[in-house]
């Protein structure tokens, strides 16, 4: 990869890198759907990639403070890389962008976000909905726009085996494309509980703008720009029907929204 | 006791949002967020520098006798007041009472919904580190933790410690760490 900087979300990073880094394991890290140049209009900031100096100082590095150590061109390292690069396009996201934990998928039309911490089952559930024909956003955070619409954010699938994720290398399913935001019309918050049945109760516009708060992807850009942060989610929740349940199966969701439409 | 003080709701520093009778409130100053209900909300809107709480009591909603209304009134000004949004003095009526015992006691005696503000905090970027940085000892750019960075256990590197960026959240939170032993 000789391209110095990514495109995403309308901004543009720089990208420093050894030469011994493998490109397809790069890509499981940067943002997927990342459009790679070599000039960047308006560079936010540099990522980079030190392996070659003392192992000790080996890591990714954002303005050349360090992100995480560098544990190898794996899996594990991957994932690490890949949640504190969303972390810092969040934090300097707002207020164009909103990053939720979350969810987010097409399904016949109805943009879906489903909120929820590690181990809700979000990803499961963004798997089911795909299998049923939706279209794919983003399996753990969504990203959110000024005027509250959805914005296609994808990374690589993931499968849970235990504690450690495993990514799905087999990808049959149709993403979004770049530029097709998409107006939100359900919010489910649901937790999953083996051997529950989705009987949800409805949230009010401020009930479900609270819960959305409490899953933002990265909490400290609210101290930046509150108003515009509790605008986007007011917009969210008030173009929206907002559920709140236990579920069991995946597949009962996907009944359930298609049963709305 | 004295019900005819004036409370005055704060509005200063804050970003309100209003919605199905609730209230929404991000204190600017103090970086959190507070939800108020609507019994909370309708007695926070009251406060305007005009009404004693008396007052506010009897154009609370709700069928209930003045008594009930104004403990009901207390115990919203009693939150309001301990989360800042009260920007004047007031003695609280419950001052030195178990306030457990009071809405216990409030509760049963009124069909109002009592008041309740939940409260959520946003950290800033540049907490302590949470683990002792000893343990990054050699790890880091500096060879300690630098700013805005926290010494956490590694996922990455199984039984080590590194200095991440903390965000402001804590290690376990952090992606690549688990929480401190």
């Amino acid at each position: 990869m000789d391209s110095s900087f990514f495109n995403v979300l309308g901004k543009s990073f720089g990208l420093k890198l050894p030469e011994s880094a493998p490109d397809a394991w790069i890509r499981r890290w940067l943002p997927q759907n990342s459009v790679f140049s070599e000039e960047a209009v308006n560079c936010i900031g540099t990522f980079e990639l030190r392996v070659e100096e003392s192992e000790l100082e080996n890591g990714l590095y954002w303005q050349d403070e360090l992100l995480c150590s560098f544990g190898g061109y794996d899996e594990e390292t991957a994932d690490g890389f890949e949640a504190l690069v969303q972390m810092t396009l969040a934090s300097n996201s707002l207020p164009e962008h909103l990053f939720l934990h979350a969810g987010a998928v097409d399904l016949d039309g109805i943009g879906i976000i489903f909120p929820g911490d590690s181990r809700s089952g979000k990803s499961t559930l963004t798997r089911c909905f795909l299998e049923k024909g939706a279209k794919y956003y983003s399996d753990d955070c969504a990203v959110v726009d000024s005027s509250g619409r959805l914005v296609p954010f994808p990374s690589a699938l993931k499968q849970r085996e235990g504690r450690k994720n495993r990514r799905v290398e087999d990808l049959s399913f149709e993403t979004a494309g770049t530029g097709t935001n998409k107006s939100i019309d359900l919010v489910l918050f649901s937790d999953f509980e083996s051997g529950a049945s989705w009987a949800p109760e409805k949230l009010s516009d401020s009930e479900a703008v609270w819960r959305l708060l409490q899953n933002l992807f990265f909490p400290p850009a609210m101290r930046e720009n509150p108003k515009e942060a509790l605008g986007i989610l007011r917009s969210v929740c008030g173009g929206a029907e907002c559920y709140l349940g236990k579920r069991g199966e995946a597949s009962e969701i996907v009944q359930f929204v298609r049963g709305l439409s | 006791m004295n019900s005819s003080q004036i409370p005055i709701a704060r509005k200063e520093g804050l970003v309100i949002q209003e919605a199905s009778g609730e209230v929404l409130v991000y204190d600017l100053d103090k970086d959190k967020a507070f939800s108020l209900n609507p019994t909370a909300a309708e007695v926070w809107r009251a406060c305007d520098g005009n009404s004693s709480v008396a007052e506010i009591a009897s154009n609370l909603s709700g069928s209930r006798d003045q008594e009930e209304k104004e403990k009901v009134v207390w115990l919203a000004l009693d939150q309001l007041k301990e989360k800042n949004l009260i920007a004047n003095e007031i003695t609280s009526r419950f001052e030195g009472v178990n306030r457990r015992e009071v809405i216990k006691k409030v509760g049963l005696a009124t069909a109002i919904a009592l008041p309740v503000i939940a409260m959520l905090s946003f950290p800033s970027s540049t907490l302590a580190a949470a683990c002792p940085v000893s343990l990054c000892g050699g790890l880091g750019v500096s060879g300690g933790c630098g700013p805005g960075e926290r010494c956490c256990p590694s996922t990455v590197i199984p039984g080590t410690f590194q200095c991440v960026s903390a965000f402001g959240l804590d290690c376990g939170a952090i992606p690549g760490t688990t929480a401190c032993p």
